[in-house]
Parts: C-alpha cells; sequence; structure tokens
C-alpha cells in the first residue's frame, strides 16, 4: 500500500522534473547562469589580490539567485500549465490523492532546482581547481546549506501559489517572504533599539520567529569571517530548522489544495 | 446497482474578493440515478451546469450540499478513480512530455503492473491512431490529436464508469466517428457512460436515457426510445417551456 503511494508521488515527481529539464526558457536560464559563473573566472583575473574570493564570491551569489529563479520559474510553468491548461484534471481524476500529487510536485521541483544547483556548483569548484583558488571540502557545506534555504523557499511558494486565488498573487507573496526572510537578522537590531515601540518589538519578533531566517543559511560570509570550517553540530541543528519549515509550509500546502476547486 | 447517483446536488460557486462576495448556483438541488451498463446522455445549453455536473461526479469540485456517489461509493474518493475514466472537454497536458510519456504516466497512476504498462499505452496508442507519433512531444500536436491522446487514456484500466465531455469537441468527421465507434464498443462492453455532448445525432445514436439540465436543475429525464421525432425539437420544447 505504501510501496504505491510512493510509487505514484515519484511518478509525479518524474513528471515534473521531464517536462522542467525540457522547457526552453528554463533551459536559456541555466545557460545564463552557467555563464555569468564562468565570468567570475575573468572578473577574478581582473581583481589581483582577492586570492579567489571574487570568484567564490560571484559564483556563489550567482548559484542562490539562479536557484531561486529556477525553482520560481518551474513553480510558474507546472502551476500555470495545471491550473490554467487544466492538465491537472487528467491527473487528479485517476487514484492519486491530492495530498501524494503534492508532495509530488514538491520532490520535483526540489529535483529541478538541486540539479541546478548541482552542475552550477560543479561548475564553481572546477573553476576554483583551475585557478589558484583550489578546492576546500567546506565550500561543499555552503553549496548544502544553499540547498536547503532553496527547499524552504520551494515550500512556502508551493504553499502560497495554491492559497492564492491567483498565480502571480501567489508568486509575489512567496518572492515577498524570501526577502524577508534574508532580512530577519535586521529585525533583531531594530527590536534591540530602545526607540523601537513596544507594539513594533511585538510585531517585529512574531516576523522574527514566523519567517525564515536565511542568513542561517549563508555559509559563505561565517567561512570568510572565521576562516575555519563549520561544526557538523551546525549543519545538524539547520537541517531540522529546515525540516521543520517545510513540514510546516507543506502542511499548509496540502491543506489548502485538498480544498482547491480545479 | 446504481453506477452514479446524485441526493439533492446543490454546487454553488463564490467568486470576487471578501468585501464583494458573488455568489453563483450552477447546480440547484439535482438528483438523479443512473444504473450500471447504462449510457446515459445530459443535454443542456451552455452554461447550464453540464460541465459543474460532470467535474463534481469526479472530484474536481466539491459539493456545496447534497450527496454524489459511483459506484456506492462518495464521489472523488481515491479508491472508486480506479474504476472511472473521465475525458473533459479539450483536453490538455504537459506540452513537453510526449504521448507515450504522459498515458504510462497516467498508468502508473492507476497503479498498472510495471511489466504490462507499456503493452496497455501502445495499445492505447494504436487504438487511436497515434502509435507512430508516440515520441512526438505534445506541443506538436493539433486539437484533434490532442483529443486522441485524451481517448487513448480512458482506455487505460479498464474502468466500469466513464465520464465524457463533448467527446467528439474538435475532431475531423472521420475522428468522431472513431470516437463514436470507440463508445458504441464501450457500451457493448456493458460499461457505464455519462455523456456530456451537444450532438443530438450522437445521442440518438449512443444513449439509453437522456437527461436536459437548463439554468442548473434537470428538467427532464427520459428514455430516448420514448422520444418520436426529431430530439432536437423535443430539447428545445423541453428548454423553452422551462423558460430559459
Amino acid at each position: 500500500m505504501e510501496n504505491k503511494k510512493l510509487s505514484k508521488i515519484f511518478a509525479v515527481a518524474q513528471n515534473v522534473l521531464n517536462e522542467c529539464v525540457r522547457h526552453k526558457i528554463l533551459n536559456i536560464l541555466f545557460i545564463f547562469a552557467l555563464a555569468l559563473i564562468g565570468g567570475a573566472l575573468l572578473i577574478e583575473e581582473l581583481s589581483p589580490g582577492a586570492q579567489g574570493r571574487t570568484l567564490l564570491n560571484v559564483g556563489y551569489a550567482n548559484m542562490e539567485l539562479f536557484g531561486f529563479l529556477t525553482l520560481l520559474l518551474s513553480l510558474f510553468i507546472i502551476t500555470f500549465e495545471e491550473i490554467e491548461m487544466r492538465t491537472v484534471w487528467l491527473s487528479l481524476t485517476k487514484p492519486v490523492s491530492r495530498s501524494s500529487y503534492f508532495i509530488g510536485k514538491f520532490i520535483g521541483i526540489v529535483f529541478v532546482t538541486l540539479l541546478t544547483l548541482a552542475v552550477m556548483s560543479l561548475l564553481v569548484m572546477s573553476l576554483s581547481l583551475l585557478s589558484k583558488v583550489g578546492l576546500n571540502l567546506s565550500y561543499l557545506a555552503v553549496v548544502y546549506a544553499m540547498a536547503l534555504g532553496l527547499i524552504i523557499t520551494i515550500s512556502f511558494t508551493l504553499a502560497f501559489i495554491t492559497i492564492a486565488t491567483n498565480l502571480p498573487t501567489g508568486l509575489i507573496f512567496a518572492s515577498l517572504l524570501f526577502l524577508l526572510g534574508h532580512l530577519t537578522e535586521h529585525l533583531k537590531v531594530i527590536i534591540a533599539n530602545p526607540e523601537t515601540s513596544v507594539a513594533a518589538k511585538l510585531v517585529l519578533t512574531f516576523v522574527y520567529y514566523t519567517v525564515p531566517n536565511f542568513a542561517l543559511f549563508n555559509l559563505k560570509d561565517k567561512i570568510y569571517m572565521q576562516e575555519s570550517g563549520i561544526e557538523p553540530a551546525y549543519l545538524l541543528l539547520i537541517t531540522l530548522y529546515a525540516l521543520v519549515f517545510c513540514f510546516i509550509f507543506l502542511y499548509i500546502g496540502i491543506k489548502a489544495f485538498e480544498k482547491k476547486e480545479l | 446497482m446504481t453506477a452514479i447517483e446524485a441526493q439533492n446536488l446543490v454546487k454553488t460557486y463564490v467568486s470576487g474578493h471578501f468585501w464583494n462576495r458573488k455568489k453563483t448556483t450552477a447546480l440547484c438541488g439535482i438528483n438523479l440515478k443512473i444504473k450500471e451498463k447504462q449510457v446515459f446522455g445530459l443535454l443542456g445549453l451552455n452554461g447550464a451546469g453540464k460541465t459543474t455536473f460532470i467535474k463534481t461526479l469526479v472530484g474536481l469540485v466539491f459539493p456545496t450540499s447534497g450527496k454524489v456517489s459511483i459506484l456506492g461509493k462518495a464521489a472523488g474518493h481515491t479508491e472508486i478513480r480506479k474504476d472511472i475514466a473521465y475525458l473533459p472537454e479539450m483536453p490538455y497536458f504537459p506540452r513537453y512530455l510526449t504521448p507515450e510519456e504522459i498515458l504510462l504516466f497516467y498508468a502508473r497512476l492507476y497503479e498498472l503492473p510495471a511489466g504490462s504498462r507499456k503493452e496497455k499505452v501502445f495499445a492505447a496508442l494504436n487504438e487511436v491512431g497515434l502509435f507512430e507519433k508516440k515520441k512526438v512531444q505534445l506541443k506538436e500536436f493539433s486539437k484533434g490529436m490532442l483529443q486522441r491522446v485524451g481517448i487513448a487514456q480512458l482506455l487505460l484500466n479498464d474502468a466500469r464508469v466513464f465520464f465524457l465531455d463533448e467527446p467528439t469537441y474538435g475532431l475531423d468527421p472521420l475522428s468522431a466517428k472513431q470516437m463514436r465507434d470507440i463508445i458504441l464498443s464501450l457500451k457493448k462492453a456493458g460499461k457505464t457512460i455519462f455523456l456530456n455532448t451537444h450532438q443530438m445525432g450522437e445521442i440518438k445514436q449512443i444513449c439509453d436515457r437522456i437527461g436536459i439540465l437548463n439554468n442548473g436543475r434537470l428538467i427532464d429525464e427520459v428514455e430516448v426510445k420514448k422520444i418520436t421525432g426529431s430530439l432536437e425539437t423535443y430539447f428545445i420544447r423541453k428548454v423553452l417551456a422551462d423558460g430559459k
């Protein structure tokens, strides 16, 4: 019974993956991302004394940006086809539960995003090897943390576009949350400021604890600052943090999808 | 045995924002029983509620009140979907997949054994004349060809109840005849068929009973053989008498 359920979830995921990797817009985006990362090598050559930081900075910034754009576009493409083109009608009248379908779609988008991230990080690491930067294993931790951040983003974007009455609204809200998640560290400073009113402090504290804190997944800066590796305990902690947020957002998304009329 | 049953089925759509909610009743208290192995045709003007009714039966939308059941189980139940097949009006598929891939995906959802999936998919593609195009991406397909892929997916799971919404929509005369032949062969095989169509000839040729839906109400239900004269005249007379 459980095997059948899993098989259906992976069938949906495989379908999403196949559809996305063949989509022209995503292919162009991917090539563009690789070209920009490749261009980082040139910038590195033009920045004497940077000792590889330019290459890694530009490389990782591009990986995060294009990882985010990939997941956003994949979700847009898949959801647009499902809802506007009604492709979901035929799938959901087959013996698959809406929760399985939703999870399958989530896994499919995670596959697409991780695949893109893996190729981009391979390129960054290859370029590091080719240049004077060399390869440092702690950079794998940077990519791992980045992937966790992107997986959380997929879960809330999927939840938002399911709850929203139309696709653009869902994507706008998801992008705002992504942005807010990158600014939550700054909220701490505002909360600590004695001039901030009590009401504002309460609201900001609520936001601080309910919005995913993406600064936790930015290991790049941590490595630069500490010039040392990352503790495995920290990686475990952020993995748990990501799992909790994913679970909450997926639960909300599934509940909304189960009630959604198509 | 009753294959399809609707009891006091009401469906109301709510649209607009929370400060400007608008309610539209698409189905008002429909009661209908369709026996197993029967072919039932639902007739109605555009906007009468035919598609909403079929979508409620297959579980894509939920009743506001009332009950809907298929083969004795609540419509929309995952298990019951093993026994049904649905063809929407103008089916769409993921554009970058091929007919073979999408049908294999559906076969997997239907829990067909891995060993026989390909065989079943190829047989269905052969039936609708698309075997040679099995590796062509669906974005290259015309409306009629997509409709044929839609027909092929109907044949995968040996369903007991078929829901067909305008099955000959967008088909050329030859393909439309092939579609009618497929429906007739399903009828011969003892399948229950629920058919939404505007084609009176199709109804006369295929259906055992018809229902007329007008403004969300089922205003008439009759056996096709009891209709004397033209079905079109009968339909128009009923709708006009109900007050369009």
